[in-house]
Parts: C-alpha cells; sequence; structure tokens
C-alpha cells in the first residue's frame, strides 16, 4: 500500500479536537469533548448507546456540525473558518471537502450506492472527485476489493451480496482514496453475528498494515485487540482513555467499571458453560 | 367505396399516426426538460422556489388540458407569440406533463434513504457531483414505473390536439368519417392502433426499467 505523505512532521497530530460541544434543540449531545489522533494509531472510542460516539465521530468529518469548540485535520481548521472580523463561519462546501479529502469513512448501514456495481462504487470516487482516468480508477478499485477478499465479486450489485461482503465493499471504497485516516461508524452493528468476524477481520488487517483509524464500537474484544488506545464516553463527555489492557483490566471510573460488567455478563455464557460455548467441539 | 379509397384512407391515418406520435414525444422532452427545474424549485431550500414549483404544479394539474390547449393557442399571439399549430400541442402537452413528471421525479427523489447522499458528502462530492451521479439516477429508477404511465396518458390525451388544428390520427379518422360516413370501420382501427403504440411503448420502458433497475431487488407482492 501507499504510504501517505503530509507536509506535517509526523509527531504531530492528524486530527485535533478541541473543546468541542454540539447541541441537538436543547440537549446537548456531546460536553466539550477534546481528543487527538496520532498518524498510524488505532483508536478505539466505546461507550453506551446514545452516549455521543457516533456524533463524535461524524464531526470529525464535518458530516454533522457543531456549535463550540473546534475540529483541525493536519492542522486545518474543519467546517468553519473566521471571517475578518474574527467571528466563527461556517466554511464553504468546497473548503470543507479539501480539508476532508484525506478522510474516508465506513459507515454502520454500508451506504453503498445501489445503482452502481461493486466495481463502480469503488472506482466512482476517484473518477468524479479524484478525476482520474477511468482505466486507473478501475485499476485501484480491483487492488482494494482483492485486498478485502472480494475480487471475484467486482460486477455484482449490492443487493445481491451478504452483509458482511457489502462492509467489505465500503471498506474498499474508503480505502481507494488513499486516505490519511479511515473513520469507522460501528462498522458491525448492522450485520447478522455471523458475518461480524470477517469484517473484523479485514479492519484488524489494515490496522496491521499501519492504517490510522477511528473505530465506533461496541465491540470490546475487537478493540481490546486492536486499539493502540481505548476512548471511553458517556453522556456526550469523555469519562475516560488508555490503553485497552489498562482500561479493562482497571477502569479508573465507575461508570467504565459498569459499563463493561453489563458486557461481561452478557458474555457470561461462554465462559460458564464451556459446553455450550465450544459447540461441535466438545460432541 | 373501391380499393383506393381504402387506401388514401389508410395512408391518412398512417400519416396521422406519426404526427401523434411525434407530438407525444416532444411532449415527453419539453416535459422533462421542465420536469427537473421544477422539482429541483420543489425541493430547494428557498421558500420563493418552493412556492414557484407548487404554483406550477398545482395550476398545470388544476386546468383541463383541452382549455389549456386553447388557452396557448389563442392566447399566445396576443403576447405577440405566434406559434404552428404543432407547436403549441407539443408545448400544451408538454407543461401539463411536466408537472406530473416533476411530482413523480420528486417522488422518486424522497424515497432515497439518507445515507446516500451522507455517503456522497463523504467522499467529498460537490453538490451537483452527488446530484447528478448518486441521487438523480437513483430517482429515476424509483419514478420510472409511474413515468411510464405518464408517457402512455399523454399519448393518449394527445387525441385532444386537434381543437388547435393538429392533425394528428384521432383527427384523421373524424375528416375520413365525416367523408365515407364508415365509423365502425376507422375508429376500432385507430382504437386498436393507440392500443398497439402504447403496448409497444410499455414493452420497451419495461425493458429498460429492467435494465435501470440492476442492483435493485424486484418488489412482488
Amino acid at each position: 500500500m501507499t504510504t501517505p505523505t503530509s507536509a506535517a512532521p509526523d509527531r504531530e497530530p492528524l486530527v485535533v479536537v478541541r473543546n468541542l460541544s454540539k447541541w441537538y434543540g436543547a440537549h446537548q449531545v456531546l460536553h466539550n469533548v477534546s481528543m487527538e489522533v496520532n498518524r498510524s494509531e488505532v483508536l478505539c472510542i466505546i461507550g453506551p448507546s446514545g452516549s455521543g460516539k457516533s456524533t463524535l465521530l461524524r464531526c470529525v468529518n464535518f458530516l454533522e456540525d457543531f456549535a463550540e469548540g473546534e475540529v483541525r485535520v493536519g492542522g486545518r481548521l474543519l467546517g468553519y473558518r473566521e471571517d475578518l472580523k474574527g467571528r466563527r463561519v461556517p466554511d464553504s462546501r468546497e473548503n470543507v471537502a479539501r480539508v476532508r479529502r484525506g478522510i474516508s469513512m465506513v459507515f454502520q448501514q454500508f451506504n453503498l450506492w445501489p445503482h452502481l456495481s461493486v466495481l463502480e462504487n469503488v472506482a466512482q470516487p476517484l473518477v468524479v472527485v479524484q478525476r482520474k482516468p477511468r482505466a486507473e480508477a478501475e485499476a485501484k478499485a480491483r487492488q482494494v476489493l482483492d485486498r478485502v477478499g472480494l475480487a471475484a465479486k467486482l460486477d455484482a450489485y449490492p443487493n445481491q451480496l451478504s452483509g458482511g461482503q457489502q462492509q467489505r465493499v465500503g471498506i474498499a471504497r474508503a480505502l481507494a482514496i488513499d486516505p490519511e485516516l479511515i473513520l469507522f461508524d460501528e462498522p458491525t452493528s448492522a450485520l447478522d453475528p455471523e458475518l461480524v468476524g470477517e469484517v473484523l477481520q479485514v479492519i484488524k488487517r489494515l490496522a496491521d498494515d499501519g492504517l490510522t483509524m477511528v473505530v465506533v464500537t461496541h465491540e470490546m474484544g475487537f478493540a481490546a485487540q486492536v486499539a493502540d488506545r481505548v476512548i471511553f464516553i458517556d453522556h456526550g463527555a469523555i469519562v475516560e482513555q488508555g490503553p485497552p489492557q489498562t482500561l479493562f483490566r482497571n477502569p479508573g471510573s465507575e461508570r467504565l467499571a459498569q459499563f463493561l460488567e453489563t458486557w461481561v455478563e452478557r458474555n457470561q455464557i461462554f465462559t460458564d458453560a464451556p459446553s455450550v460455548a465450544d459447540g461441535g467441539k466438545v460432541l | 367505396m373501391d380499393h383506393s379509397a381504402y387506401l388514401t384512407g389508410l395512408r391518412l391515418i398512417a400519416t396521422g399516426a406519426g404526427v401523434t406520435v411525434a407530438i407525444s414525444l416532444c411532449a415527453i422532452a419539453i416535459g422533462f426538460a421542465i420536469a427537473l427545474p421544477v422539482c429541483a424549485a420543489n425541493m430547494s431550500g428557498s421558500r420563493i422556489a418552493r412556492l414557484l414549483g407548487h404554483f406550477y404544479v398545482s395550476f398545470f394539474r388544476g386546468v383541463p388540458l383541452l382549455v389549456l390547449l386553447l388557452l396557448i393557442y389563442y392566447l399566445l399571439p396576443f403576447v405577440g407569440l405566434e406559434l404552428p399549430s404543432f407547436a403549441a400541442a407539443a408545448l400544451g402537452l408538454g407543461v401539463c406533463t411536466a408537472a406530473y413528471q416533476a411530482e413523480n421525479l420528486r417522488g422518486g427523489f424522497l424515497i432515497i434513504p439518507a445515507g446516500q447522499r451522507e455517503a456522497a458528502l463523504a467522499f467529498s462530492y460537490s453538490r451537483y457531483q452527488s446530484w447528478r451521479h448518486i441521487l438523480l439516477p437513483q430517482a429515476i429508477r424509483a419514478a420510472m414505473p409511474m413515468m411510464v404511465n405518464e408517457m402512455i396518458a399523454i399519448l393518449k390525451a394527445s387525441s385532444l390536439v386537434s381543437v388547435v388544428g393538429v392533425a394528428d390520427m384521432t383527427r384523421v379518422a373524424q375528416n375520413i368519417v365525416a367523408r365515407d360516413v364508415q365509423p365502425l370501420l376507422w375508429y376500432p382501427a385507430i382504437a386498436f392502433i393507440y392500443l398497439a403504440i402504447n403496448l409497444t411503448l410499455a414493452h420497451f420502458s419495461h425493458r429498460s426499467v429492467g435494465r435501470l433497475r440492476r442492483g435493485r431487488p424486484e418488489f412482488r407482492l
């Protein structure tokens, strides 16, 4: 794979979020959130449903606006700029697109384009946005589709694929633009349980390749294995963060401890009843 | 009545059928060209644009087509626009079908899930690129069955254009009957031709819809 190059030194965080607050009407969904994403880092964001973790992720590429705070990508302000009088005003769609160009996204509901084939889904952004010649775009698309194990499905349409395959197309589409950062918004939450594995496997491989990514997930096991750093969010605020070993073994807050508790309880069946967990092997 | 009279009649009917088809195709094209901006206005963020779009749809859906054709043919010369009857008729049918097509298209846009637009946005598509490559193709696919209905309706409605002096198939048949007095021959004949044209239209639309609907599940009850 090609290593993204950038003028900014590698030590500087790729994304910096400062004091971000967001409201839906009177309800505040994000409280003064600050975080950084470093290059080649895999950051997992965990937290209960409705805690604001997806909203935070969507602010990082400005799919959501926010009332206060700032997001910088590669040092550049995203979504807002200062006008001549120093007031904060929404930036033009063109400028937003320019700043966010190095970020791609994988959606919970895949959001593949149903009228395009698998190959076209992946190649079209290269042709339309990056203005690459079609042949070059398709060669690139073939290459990334091969990387997610879908080289045999180029001419299929999204509705002919399983959920897991669709999400892998989504990942290929995100890879094709040679992003500096990929955002994953609960990439396995819409999948049948038996399809979760194949998608996590692909994401794990990307992590091993050194891609920078932020993953909002409910898969604690995956976060523990893959993340360099985990952020726990509750009620729209970062409660704690750190390496997964520390966070999962010794939660520093009551709330994280409780959250992990429910997850452990849900999976109790596997530890209490090995005959069930091991399934066929015991028989 | 000898054989040559039948042959002449048939030739006239064939010419009339050509006029009917030509005028309908023109009307559908004019209609689509107007429907796009009207639909865009109806879905625009601007209140004034929405108001204008709304007014257009309400007006042209609310006035009978026959009255509309007479209005265009007799009113336009007053504002200095003298149109040949074929053009006036095509325009009349076109502005009318545009109102329906705009609504069909709007329905097509409305069923596109928000995630489609969002994915385009996340991949830095401009507003136009997203509209052109992601939204419009899906809206047209979704609206296609309604559009085919509308084409068939317009083809049938084109039998009204004789009021502004266009010699379409219906008018030609009336003329022949007025001279030869054989209504039981010529009227069933044109009914059959209308039916045949519409069946052909439906057949080809069905095939193109099939092609357009690639990648979408077939919906059957």
